[in-house]
């Protein structure tokens, strides 16, 4: 089956994710799609699966136009979907989650398990996959065999496109190389396959067609023969420099943030930080570089109050904070800028104003006899709002009536409101125009040089290089390597994507 | 609605054009025209109930084509009469103002007031109950227990009611401090759970409310607090000196305003400082918005639940205080009755602000004592509840305004329903 | 990677933890044992309690009936030993099979075959074969050293041994024995227990615990919270004795009377669900007020046209079926076999519904949408349908629960009748861990709590507890399961959460 998307165009309000894309897709190939987050993968990808509805474009089946505007007509006409965070229901068993929606029945309202059984053993063998009980539970299942399962389920209902969203993001490197063969059994028994990813390694070895998309765009369309892992880098992270930030060099005072081997499980009890180890001293920036879901959530959670280590030092000033709640790391002076600020770093329904003091109730300046001072809470708001330049009716809209860059301005003025010994800023500026993102850059600059320990995690390239006295790339929890941001960017992809020290000097 | 709006409009053209202006502009959505709407809305639902419920009214409206005239004037006199007499018993009495004015020897201003009086006296304890619930919604904390802590708190109160004989000045606030620990230690028990087992607050208040109606009636046949010689399961009364005093009852001894009304109006403010200023009242407010952010703000959601769920109990404990020293000084089996669901519907009709619940109570108020009188002196005994049903649907209309903003295709309606936090069981 | 290993380990500690509650288990067993040895035991040696099994039924040659008891005990003997050891008997091994396949298979045989061999033993020992009724006379202080002694026995067992499974199953047979006990005790003297009677009284309250748990179920299932069952119940209440009184209760009627209360509480299911579904609203604040809608409403018709029309809230029963055979059966005939109708029509509701929920396409995608709906989206199944479909039966169902209040026991409606049992239903619906068998135990367990409590009258001069604590038992049970003392409960994932399309 040969697909072809035709001059698709997607925006969200002001952003456009994607922007005249096309893309061939031809029977039995293994076609990457390649790009930084937010490059407009996963956006094109929904837009195929009739997920989202598209602004503009066509897509074509066979040379076909056709019409997909929710996931049954994409199942119907044979496209299936891998989802990076998996579309299985974890307490199904195994049957359960490849049958739903295709239901086998024997006499009408009754599933046939037995067919359903067999059809999935069979489904199984073809490829090659190891199913070995059918009815375990799905979420007693690790992650590689659940990525097994949703791959059945699209096979299952006779797929012959399959879009893998990120499938390796979640998966360890064994896994990774058990995935692969699949891929190729897959391709050889006919079937297309969609590979987004952002790990070149992955491409190179797998890719028949490589296409690269920046910024809502296909900046090029390739194949592992014509390029390299430095070509394919170059041409993912792009070769201007869109943000030049004007910042002096950096004057670094004594050590303030000090984290000590550090260990630290996710929700489901993996270790996603391992053995971490960094200084920030006062008066630099350090920028933690990497691609998303390789530990930086949880590593800005430990450094924050808001997840206990499971072993390891996280020690400031002197004092170490490690597993004390997130009220002492505040008092004891960290500022957190949160990843996904309209779920952790602000409340919507609540004024500009109050939503400036949010962590600072207890602050004498926002108190007065026994309650909160209203009157200065109000002119906190006004002056906020006047000096970040927060564009609103009043101080007193609801922040949630805000645009992306307004909002986060209110975060980093409450921020940057406290006595501050070290700020840690996560994706400050993901989801932003470009004048927010210079502002925020700016204040970013101008505290680390009132003498505050800086970190910026954020997984925008041309972000950590602008802002970072020092990077620190992160690569499956662990720190590949601290480098300068002279180092070149094809140096910094290669680090990120996890192809380690040794190689990047060799 | 709409239909009806722009048949006259098409006589007059050039008055259309600043008609329709103002129709498009009142039909802004604010909350304000929901209430007007959805009390409009209930009315007509208690009007067609009180049609389809009088025969007579059935008759004539099967020879609805032979009269039509005939039925829809009688329907709309009996209607407009039921809801009359549903005004005067709640507000005040058009027949005594008459008289009033006519000749002030005979009735006085006092007797006047007696349908206002009994319209306030009802409503004391309920603004403190809707109060109470408002705290736990704010929160996004469903307390449906306030049966429970009413009776818990009425209980204790009336422990110190007929145990000390002090002065009013020592011994009112005693029974206050009593119910509230009462009220508190009940709700924040369920707090309790809920924070550390996950326990639906729901659930548990809910059986609370059961649990308590049985341990209440299990006391009223101990001898310490059975009333000696009586068999009706009524409780000894409280002594004088823990009664609330009443206002007026020098004027006529009809008037019962006491001064719970003052201690509910004090609570108003109490709750409506509780809200803006006080740190507590925030940290309860960002919890219930929005509990990851709270969090990164260093905020315990545990601490969080059990302290708002204690205060509302606290106020729904002084509710059943209010109620016990207010009126009839003593606990019957049935005490607290139906004030723990009304405080919540209450506080759904008055959108958990202190002075909406106030007024809401108020109107909870007139509907009862209205709806007694409407009772009374309607021709055709058209029973009180018909006021609860009017309530009901009113509180259905504001609780869910999407329902309104669709029906009568008013503009901007998704910002009211955006109020509207959902959430599960756990 | 380190997941197999991990796995290995929260296997055990899972184990590890059974085994501690095993302990804890066996501990208290041995406590009750002691509770009953110094309590009934110390009862009293000259009291006797007569406990009623019901009804006798002639027998025309006692000899014969002696040998069919013989014939029974041996059938009940041959059951047991089939269902525990099929598996080594080679001639048998399909019927092994069958009960390793089938949960639940073995534990139904043997209480079977426990059943038949207990009764013929317990006949032997003296039950009481003439008259109208068939009892049995026992000392109060004898049983309470039986059944002291064989719970402290197998409570030492149990924490001897460390079960990891059955520990709970062993717990609550404890507990049955425990009960068994109080009530002789209670029964001590002149008046006789009736066993058949509170029994069947727990089964007939239970019918619409069960009706509305189950709907609880459907609808949390499907991921709506439908807090609004007491609602459902008191609209199936009115609408159905209106109903059936309007055209005099005969048997066609009364049947399209519980279709009418169905109907009544699909209708408040489809506004949950329009306001959940299409609005978004809190579906928990939608439930409330639609519930003091109902009330308000059932008060004012009741007073209002109730009253003056005492033609349309009769007392109109349900016919009451006994099963031919079935309802002969000694003590569970008449609990079981011996009710109205719509004590039928909940058991096959709740069979009904776990076959549906568990074994079809239907039942499979209900639990889809309530566990992640987008997931199921993704598939192709239409999330906001299925649980329109869902809330609109579980209306339903609970609107004919409601028809239980009046035309079950054959009573008018009366303002307040349904007194919170809507609300105990989402309480039962959790201890029934969202599963319709488990609605059915923890209704059975409530409506013998309430059952009890009612029955207990009878003995008020024997007991020492206030009677108003048995009557708080059922509430007080509730909030000891949902605080989860009863063990972990997972409720559906995507409960009560609005599902937004893109």
């Amino acid at each position: 089956m040969k697909l072809e998307l035709r001059g698709i165009t997607k925006r969200f309000g002001s952003l456009t994710a994607n922007n005249n894309v096309n893309l061939v897709v031809n029977p039995g190939e293994i076609h990457c799609l390649l790009g930084e987050n937010g490059a407009g993968k996963s956006t094109l990808m929904n837009i195929l699966y009739g997920l989202i509805t598209p602004d503009e474009g066509q897509i074509l089946i066979d040379d076909e136009v056709v019409t997909i505007v929710d996931p049954k007509d994409a199942v119907n006409h044979g496209i299936g979907m891998v989802h990076q965070h998996f579309m299985l229901i974890p307490v199904f068993s195994i049957a359960d989650n490849v049958i739903l929606g295709s239901e086998p029945l024997k006499p009408w309202p009754v599933i046939d398990y037995k067919a359903a059984t067999s059809r999935l053993i069979e489904l199984a063998n073809e490829y090659d996959f190891e199913i070995d009980d059918p009815q375990a539970t799905v979420e007693d299942l690790p992650i590689g065999a659940q990525q097994r399962v949703e791959i059945l389920k699209a096979l299952s209902h006779e797929a012959s496109v399959l879009i893998l969203d990120e499938p390796t993001a979640v998966l360890t490197p064994q896994e990774t190389d058990a995935f692969m063969v699949i891929l190729r059994s897959l391709k050889a028994s006919g079937k297309s396959i969609i590979f987004i990813t952002h790990k070149l390694r992955e491409v190179l070895a797998i890719a028949d067609v490589i296409t690269v998309m920046r910024l809502g765009e296909v900046v090029g369309v390739t194949t592992p023969k014509e390029t390299d892992e430095r070509g394919l880098a170059a041409m993912m992270v792009g070769r201007d420099v869109n943000f030049v930030v004007e910042k002096l060099p950096a004057s670094i005072g004594d050590v303030v943030l000090k984290v000590e081997n550090l260990y630290v499980e996710d929700s489901r009890g993996l270790t996603s930080v391992k053995d971490v180890s960094f200084e920030v001293r006062a008066g630099e920036i350090l920028a933690v570089a990497g691609v998303q879901g390789n530990g930086q959530t949880e590593l800005v959670e430990a450094l924050t109050g808001m997840r206990h280590p499971s072993s390891g030092h996280v020690t400031l000033n002197g004092v170490d904070l490690a597993g004390e709640s997130v009220r002492r790391f505040l008092n004891a002076g960290v500022g957190h800028v949160p990843e996904d600020r309209q779920r952790y770093g602000l409340i919507p329904s609540l004024s500009i104003s109050d939503n400036l003091v949010l962590d600072q109730l207890d602050d004498p300046r926002f108190r007065r006899r026994f309650g909160r001072d209203l009157k200065a809470i109000k002119a906190n708001g006004i002056q906020k709002r006047e000096s970040f330049d927060i564009r609103s009716q009043s101080e007193e809209s609801p922040v949630g009536a805000l645009s992306g860059g307004n909002q986060q301005k209110v975060v980093m003025a409450r921020e940057l409101s406290r006595e501050l010994k070290v700020l840690i800023c996560s994706q400050p500026t993901r989801g932003l125009d470009v004048g927010s993102i210079e502002f925020m850059h700016r204040q970013i600059v101008d505290i680390r040089d009132s003498g505050v320990a800086v970190i910026i995690v954020s997984s925008e390239l041309d972000e950590v290089v602008a802002l970072g006295d020092r990077i620190a790339v992160l690569y499956d929890g662990e720190i590949q390597d601290i480098v300068p941001p002279t180092a070149s960017r094809e140096d910094l992809g290669l680090l990120m994507a996890g192809a380690g020290k040794a190689k990047v000097n060799a | 609605m709409s239909a009806t709006t722009t048949e006259p409009a098409t006589a007059e053209p050039p008055r259309l054009d600043a008609f329709l202006r103002f129709v498009v502009r009142a039909r802004q959505a604010n909350m304000f025209l929901v209430l007007v709407l959805a009390l409009f809305v209930g009315l007509v639902f208690g009007g067609i109930m009180i049609i389809v419920t009088q025969p007579t009214l059935l008759t004539s409206w099967s020879h609805f084509f032979s009269h039509p005239g005939g039925t829809i004037a009688s329907s709309f006199n009996t209607v407009w009469f039921a809801y009359e007499e549903l005004f005067q018993g709640a507000v005040v009495n058009f027949h005594s103002l008459r008289l009033l004015i006519d000749d002030p020897s005979k009735v006085t201003l006092a007797t006047a007031l007696i349908p206002l009086s009994g319209t306030l006296t009802y409503a004391t304890p309920l603004i403190v109950a809707g109060l109470g619930l408002a705290i736990g919604f704010r929160s996004s904390l469903f307390n449906i227990g306030g049966q429970g802590q009413v009776i818990l708190g009425g209980v204790l109160a009336l422990l110190v009611g007929f145990s000390f004989h002090l002065t009013p000045v020592l011994q009112v606030p005693l029974e206050m401090i009593a119910a509230i620990g009462g009220g508190a230690l009940l709700a924040g028990f369920a707090g309790v759970l809920k924070a550390y087992t996950g326990a639906h607050e729901v659930i548990v208040t809910m059986m609370s409310n059961y649990t308590m109606i049985a341990v209440l009636g299990y006391l009223l046949i101990q001898p310490l607090f059975a009333r000696p010689g009586v068999l009706d399961g009524a409780s000894k009364a409280v002594g004088v000196s823990g009664q609330l005093p009443y206002f007026f009852s020098h004027l006529n001894a009809a008037l019962l305003l006491n001064v719970g009304f003052i201690i509910a109006l004090v609570a108003v403010f109490a709750v409506q400082w509780f809200f803006t200023r006080s740190k507590t009242g925030f940290e309860l407010l960002m919890v219930g918005q929005n509990p990851d952010a709270a969090r990164v703000a260093g905020i315990y959601s545990k601490r969080s639940i059990i302290i708002c769920l204690a205060l509302a109990g606290g106020l729904l404990g002084l509710a059943g205080m209010l109620e016990l020293t207010g009126v009839d000084h003593f606990v019957t089996p049935n005490f607290g009755g139906s004030y723990g669901f009304d405080a919540i519907t209450v506080a759904l009709l008055g959108r958990n602000k202190p002075w909406g619940v106030f007024f809401a109570a108020i109107f909870f108020g007139a509907m009862f004592t209205g709806g007694e009188a409407m009772q009374a002196f309607t021709p055709t005994n058209i029973q009180f509840s018909l006021a609860d049903v009017i309530q009901a649907v009113v509180v259905f209309c504001v609780a869910t305004p999407a329902l309104l903003v669709e029906v009568f295709h008013l503009r901007g309606g998704s910002r009211l329903m955006n109020s509207t936090y959902a959430g599960g069981w756990v | 990677m380190s997941t197999e290993a991990r796995e290995v380990v929260t296997l055990e500690t899972l184990r590890v933890v059974t085994r501690k509650r095993s302990l804890a288990y066996g501990i208290t067993l041995m406590a009750l044992g002691l509770v009953e040895i110094l309590w009934y035991g110390g009862a009293d040696s000259k009291l006797h309690t007569t406990i009623q099994f019901g009804y006798n039924t002639a027998t025309i040659w006692p000899v014969v009936a002696e040998l069919w008891r013989v014939v029974l005990l041996i059938a009940g003997l041959a059951i047991i030993t089939v269902a525990l050891r099929a598996k080594e008997i080679a001639s048998l091994e399909r019927l092994g099979r069958f009960f390793e396949s089938v949960r639940g298979a073995r534990g139904i045989a043997v209480i079977i075959g426990a059943y038949l061999v207990i009764w013929p033993v317990l006949l032997w020992l003296g039950i009481n074969q003439h008259g109208q009724l068939r009892t049995m006379t026992v000392d109060v202080a004898f049983t309470g050293y039986v059944f002291g002694i064989a719970s402290i026995v197998v409570g030492a067992i149990m924490a001897w041994k460390r079960f990891d499974r059955r520990a709970s199953g062993m717990l609550y047979s404890g507990l049955l024995v425990f009960l068994l006990g109080f009530l002789i005790w209670v029964a001590r003297g002149s008046l006789d227990l009736q066993l058949t009677g509170i029994l069947a009284s727990a089964v007939a309250v239970s019918t619409f615990l069960m009706l509305g748990s189950l709907s609880g179920t459907l609808c949390e299932r499907s991921g709506v919270v439908n807090i609004a069952i007491e609602g459902q119940f008191i609209a199936g209440a009115l609408a159905s004795i209106v109903f059936a009184s309007a055209f005099h209760g005969s048997g066609v009627s009364l049947t399209f009377a519980l279709v009418f209360a169905g109907l009544f509480g699909a209708f408040f299911g489809w506004i949950l669900a329009i306001m959940a579904l299409r609005y978004g609203a809190n579906q928990i604040i939608v439930g409330v007020v639609i519930v003091a809608f109902c009330t308000a409403m059932s008060q004012f018709l009741s007073t209002q046209v109730l009253n003056t029309h005492q033609n349309l809230n009769g007392s109109y029963g349900l016919p009451v079926w006994a099963i031919p055979w079935l309802s002969h059966i000694p003590l569970v005939g008449p609990v079981l076999f011996d009710q109205n109708v719509l004590v039928f029509i909940a058991f096959a509701a709740v069979i009904i519904a776990n076959f549906a929920l568990f074994r079809t396409r239907w039942g499979l995608r209900v639990r889809s949408v309530g566990e992640k709906p987008i997931a199921s989206e993704t598939v192709g199944i239409n999330v906001v349908h299925v649980r329109y479909g869902a809330v609109i039966l579980g209306g339903f169902i609970a609107g004919v629960g409601g028809a239980g209040f009046t035309l079950g026991p054959g009573s008018p409606f009366t303002y307040g009748m349904t007194a919170g049992y809507g609300y105990i239903a989402l309480a039962i619906m959790i201890f029934g861990r969202w599963r319709p068998y488990g609605a059915l135990m923890a209704s059975l367990l409530f409506g013998f709590t309430i059952a009890l409590s009612a029955n207990l009258n009878l003995y008020l001069s024997q007991l020492v507890i206030p009677q108003q604590f048995i009557t708080a038992l059922p509430y007080l049970i509730t909030i000891a399961v949902v605080s989860g003392l009863v063990g972990r409960i997972r409720p559906p994932a995507a409960d009560g959460v609005p599902f937004q399309r893109h």
